[in-house]
């Protein structure tokens, strides 16, 4: 234990002098010596005048090797860095500061082993006060150990890194998916459109009288062809929603209209089930925000699903109710509804209330999903309300255009 | 003693102010040109100026592109650059153009080493 | 809204830019990279006023740093940035490639420094105009909304606020940034008077 502190040398009481001589003889020495935080005071003429226990395991120096030597003569290296001049800035204008790990990657020589290693050096966030005693001038050093936080912080980084690369790696996978769905489906559509055309013209019988079990069968083909291309359709429009590569052309659409038009379209396919549809009164000029082919195929989608669950000799209805800026065109059957099993499920991809309803049913299973995209895009939402075995209202919601 | 003319521009009047007064204190007799932007500065080349001395950071145009330009407009001029931009990277630049470069702030031993220039 | 002439005005402007100078110097030193600060606007606005003043030309919410003065002047000095923006000068300082997506302690950690730089300057720029001495504490992080931020709700007294805009240039990009210090209206009176003292003095 050194005894060269006197108070003469450095600006201090002898009292503190004591202290900082044989901190082990004294509380507030033995507070010092057990602080976590590497500690040290300079004077106004930057010679170091206290010294704590970490310091001196840290930097191996001993407190007979420091106390009364300058700053820089114990860390040559640090003369004319930033510490230097947050020391001096301290104890000339009294002001304190900080330096950060991550701006000041090595800042003192400090390591966890006595051997120096690099690789233990020990990571630091340092403060510099400014403290005035007795009319002097001091400067405390304060030496935190962020060792723990950088390393997990470095953690953090890798994780985050390998997250983000994994993220990149779905989603390539889930463009290729699209792009493979998109382009096999064009490649499908192309020669199944040709063979339509051919079914088409031989059960017509411009090829020549068919036999009736020709007919049975060339008709079964047919009605086949054309599902497969509605389902090829579907899946098309889905990749397309899906890679977000579906165009919307939004603007005034007059509701009146599309919906008489919609309704026409379906005429012909309410009739194979005996389906009437009834226009309840629409208010002439309405006008909704929307991509007018996209509402149609909606309304389309809708109506023919409509019929499509009514029983024989029924009507399905349709409304058009305006609040508050919103425009909700509902479409009401009276057929059996939907089951309660299946409602959550019911704008999902490919599903359908019963499997062994599709045969009899027809359609692709991807009408409603398709819908759902697509109203939501035009920043519409689409629900419904059924009791079952009383029928079920499907709605759809749209902005009023004034409102846009 | 000759009467030289000399241009200060600084888009801050309180230090063209500073500049003037340690230059007038000395030579009563000089002309003083004040100009608070680069492009009022281009507007004096048709006088016969001794000393430039330019601030660095100014609304417009800067000081060092304004020194290049009156380098060839008046190559007779000793120009010097007094700034409060202190970065090695802007002394390089006065140093390559061959100009002297003061840092602000402003007192009266740096205006005087710069008028020794041209006393 | 206190009234100064365009002469002070230009006093107190020419004086902080200088201090930004050297601050700017000691931060791209720091990181090698060129850092250009500087200090194009000087108001002094009430506190309520201040707080409008960021609500209203940032709806994003501010972060930065904070440092509390003693001395000649008893308050706070802030530095703020709207949120994203103190990412950005985190992420071009620390050349950090990872997107997380709010600051790390030890990026917390590094906008202190910075704003403890830049505040240092501002502060003592200040005490030398006063020529008096201020005391400043440790910078600390602080984000919230202007009113959060000078607790207009809370503080009934609606002091005096240094108000000044701060261009923060790195990398070709400009990042406008503001300081604000709080300023009771004694020391205010006495800031105001020394300034005229030296103008006068040129």
């Amino acid at each position: 234990m050194s005894r060269s502190v006197r108070s003469d040398v450095i600006n201090i009481n002898s009292d503190e002098a004591e202290i900082i001589a044989s901190p082990s003889d004294h509380l507030f020495g033995k507070v010092l010596d057990l602080s976590e935080n590497g500690l040290f005071l300079v004077d106004s003429d930057r010679k170091i005048i206290l010294w704590n226990e970490w310091m001196v395991e840290a930097s191996s120096l001993n407190r007979g090797d420091v106390i009364g030597s300058t700053f820089v003569e114990v860390f040559p290296g640090l003369k004319g860095r930033r510490i230097e001049s947050v020391i001096n800035a301290a104890l000339d204008t009294r002001t304190a500061s900080l330096l950060s790990r991550s701006l000041n990657k090595v800042i003192f020589p400090l390591y966890f082993s006595e051997a120096r290693d690099e690789a233990r050096r020990i990571e630091q966030s340092v403060t510099v006060k400014p403290i005035q005693s007795d009319g002097h001038d001091y400067c405390l050093i304060q030496i935190i150990d962020v060792t723990p936080m950088v390393q997990r912080e470095d953690v953090l980084r890798v994780l985050a890194k390998e997250a983000e690369e994994a993220l990149q790696v779905a989603e390539e996978a889930s463009r290729f998916k699209s792009e493979f769905t998109s382009t096999v489906s064009h490649e499908l559509r192309t020669p199944l459109t040709s063979i339509r055309g051919s079914l088409g013209l031989i059960a017509s019988g411009v090829m020549g009288e068919l036999k009736p079990e020709i007919g049975r069968l060339i008709a079964i083909a047919c009605n086949n062809t054309e599902r497969l291309l509605f389902l090829i359709n579907d899946i098309l429009d889905i990749s397309k929603i899906e890679s977000g590569k579906m165009d919307f052309v939004m603007g005034p659409v007059d509701l009146k209209a599309v919906l008489l038009q919609s309704i026409e379209v379906n005429q012909a396919y309410g009739e194979q089930y005996e389906v009437k549809y009834h226009l309840n009164d629409v208010i002439d000029g309405t006008t909704v925000y929307a991509d007018t082919d996209r509402l149609m195929q909606v309304l389309n989608n809708l109506l023919s699903n409509a019929a499509k669950f009514s029983p024989k000799g029924t009507e399905v209805d349709i409304s058009v109710i305006q609040k508050d800026g919103v425009i909700r065109v509902e479409i009401k059957d009276y057929g059996n509804g939907i089951p309660v099993k299946f409602q959550s499920r019911i704008f999902e991809k490919f599903s359908q209330a019963d499997g062994s309803d599709t045969r009899k049913i027809g359609g692709t299973g991807l009408g409603l999903s398709i819908s759902k995209a697509i109203v939501e895009k035009m920043g519409g939402s689409i629900g419904f309300d059924t009791e079952e075995g009383i029928g079920a209202t499907f709605y759809i919601d749209v902005s009023l255009y004034a409102d846009v | 003693m000759t009467e030289k003319t000399v241009l200060i521009v600084d888009d801050s009047r309180v230090s063209r102010m500073l500049v003037k007064s340690v230059v007038v204190d000395r030579h009563p007799e000089w002309v003083i040109i004040e100009s608070g932007s680069g492009d009022e500065a281009l507007t004096h080349t048709g006088e016969s100026i001794d000393l430039m001395i330019i601030d660095f950071n100014m609304p417009g145009m800067d000081g060092i592109t304004l020194a290049e330009k009156m380098k060839s407009l008046v190559p007779s001029a000793y120009i010097s650059m007094l700034t409060a931009n202190v970065q090695e990277s802007i002394q390089r630049r006065a140093d390559s153009l061959g100009i002297g470069f003061v840092k602000k702030p402003i007192t009266e031993d740096k205006i005087a080493g710069i008028i020794s220039q041209v006393e | 809204m206190l009234e100064i002439t365009e002469l002070q005005r230009d006093y107190i402007t020419e004086v902080l830019n200088i201090s930004m100078g050297s601050a700017a110097a000691v931060l791209s030193e720091m990181v090698n990279e060129e850092v250009s600060l500087s200090v194009p606007e000087v108001d002094f606005l009430q506190r309520n006023a201040a707080a409008n003043k960021f609500d209203q030309t940032n709806a994003a919410r501010m972060s930065g740093v904070t440092q509390s003065m003693r001395g000649a002047l008893t308050g706070d000095a802030l530095l703020m940035f709207p949120e994203e923006k103190t990412l950005s000068i985190v992420r071009i300082l620390l050349g950090d490639t990872v997107p997380v997506e709010s600051l790390t302690e030890m990026e917390q950690e590094a906008m202190c420094e910075i704003g403890n730089i830049i505040l240092n300057a501002v502060v003592s720029s200040v005490a030398d105009l006063l020529k008096k001495e201020i005391m400043s504490s440790l910078p600390r992080f602080i984000k919230g909304t202007g009113s959060e931020i000078f607790s207009v709700e809370t503080c009934d007294n609606n002091d005096l606020v240094m108000f000044l805009k701060v261009d923060f240039g790195l990398e070709s990009q400009s990042i406008n940034g503001y300081v604000t210090l709080m300023l009771n209206v004694d020391s205010l009176h006495d800031f105001i008077s020394q300034l005229d003292e030296q103008i006068s003095a040129v």
